[in-house]
């Protein structure tokens, strides 16, 4: 068993660092490779993808904690518990993200595909997020099931985990080395090899993990399901359109 | 010649990761509360260890909200003024 123990004061950390080293990924990649809009549309882009992914990161958060959520709201602390530290998922995020540019990108008129840039940056962000998340240990809701493999980690309460975060870590390094080959690929095709690979992801390892479950599933589950099905309808959308002349994708 | 225009938008970015983070710092409240400071991780109470945590949130969900509106305006008023800055921020 390896000893890591909990020390939550190490999350907020990390996931400043993930955000700032996300950025610095994203600026490397489009100074290199250039960029499908201009600097104008792409602040449009990242400001929609940040708010909606703060939005989406802390509805699921909050709803993923829903037994606490009726407690606070029967005792009528529902504000409170708003205001309440915690309570975030990076599902939550990944989708708010998402639909946020697709709907400022319908207001703004914005045709092109602009996901392709933040696909390396994201697994890179989640991946030195996720180092974070195995530090803070027990104060994080996202360590794994009780396990007797020999790299199993004991986060201080004496108890063998599968290192979920681990898992997750490896299989990021994997997606980045595949997202960020310099093959020919279709515009946006990338995030989307990204963001369907991820809710996958989430769905197998979420199994790992010791969370209240409906139906057999957690609520992230659920919600990965629910981005796979909403990718793969935006998908086949156009092939149903009718016509040749039908843009490809209506969510971008 | 183009206007050089205030970056409301970065602003709205900082701010919203500013909040993200500001909304996962229940790490510091965990830590502290090991020695017995802040609240207990069950309860909603405010603690001195909110304190921190809530000001970093409410501050950058106020200027979120602020940088929000400041570019809308901003953008109505910009496009109200001239008719060829359509390639401006949006």
């Amino acid at each position: 068993m390896v000893p890591i123990g909990s020390h939550p004061a190490w999350h907020p950390v990390m996931e400043t660092l993930a955000y700032a080293a996300g950025y610095a990924v994203f600026r490397w990649q489009r100074g290199r490779q250039g960029d499908v809009v201009d600097e104008p549309r792409r602040w449009t882009v990242l400001a929609a993808a940040a708010v909606g992914a703060l939005i989406g990161s802390r509805l699921l958060g909050i709803a993923e904690q829903w037994p606490t959520v009726m407690e606070a709201w029967r005792s009528g602390r529902a504000l409170a518990l708003l205001f309440s530290p915690g309570g975030k998922t990076i599902v939550g995020g990944l989708l708010g993200g998402w639909l946020g540019v697709e709907a400022v990108k319908r207001l703004c008129g914005i045709q092109r595909r602009t996901g392709d840039l933040f696909a390396l940056p994201l697994c890179v962000g989640i991946a030195i997020g996720r180092v974070g998340c195995l530090l803070a240990g027990l104060a994080d809701d996202t360590y794994g099931k009780p396990s007797t493999l020999p790299w199993a980690v004991n986060l201080g309460d004496g108890v063998g985990r599968h290192p979920v975060q681990v898992y997750e870590i490896l299989f990021l390094t994997l997606l980045g080395i595949l997202v960020s080959r310099t093959v020919k690929l279709p515009e946006g095709a990338r995030f989307r090899i990204f963001l369907g690979s991820y809710l996958g992801w989430r769905v197998v390892i979420d199994f790992l993990k010791p969370q209240p479950l409906i139906g057999g599933m957690n609520l992230i589950q659920w919600s990965c399901l629910a981005g796979l099905l909403l990718l793969v309808l935006d998908e086949i959308r156009p092939h149903f359109a009718g016509g040749s002349g039908a843009k490809p994708g209506g969510l971008r | 010649m183009t206007r050089r225009r205030f970056p409301f938008l970065k602003l709205v970015v900082v701010m919203a990761v500013g909040l993200l983070v500001g909304v996962g710092l229940c790490g510091l409240d965990f830590a502290l509360a090991a020695y017995g400071i802040g609240k207990s991780t069950q309860e909603f109470g405010v603690g001195p260890l909110d304190g921190v945590s809530l000001v970093v949130m409410i501050l950058f969900a106020a200027g979120l909200g602020l940088s929000l509106a400041a570019w809308l305006l901003a953008a109505i008023f910009g496009s109200m003024g001239s008719g060829d800055e359509s390639d401006g921020q949006r």
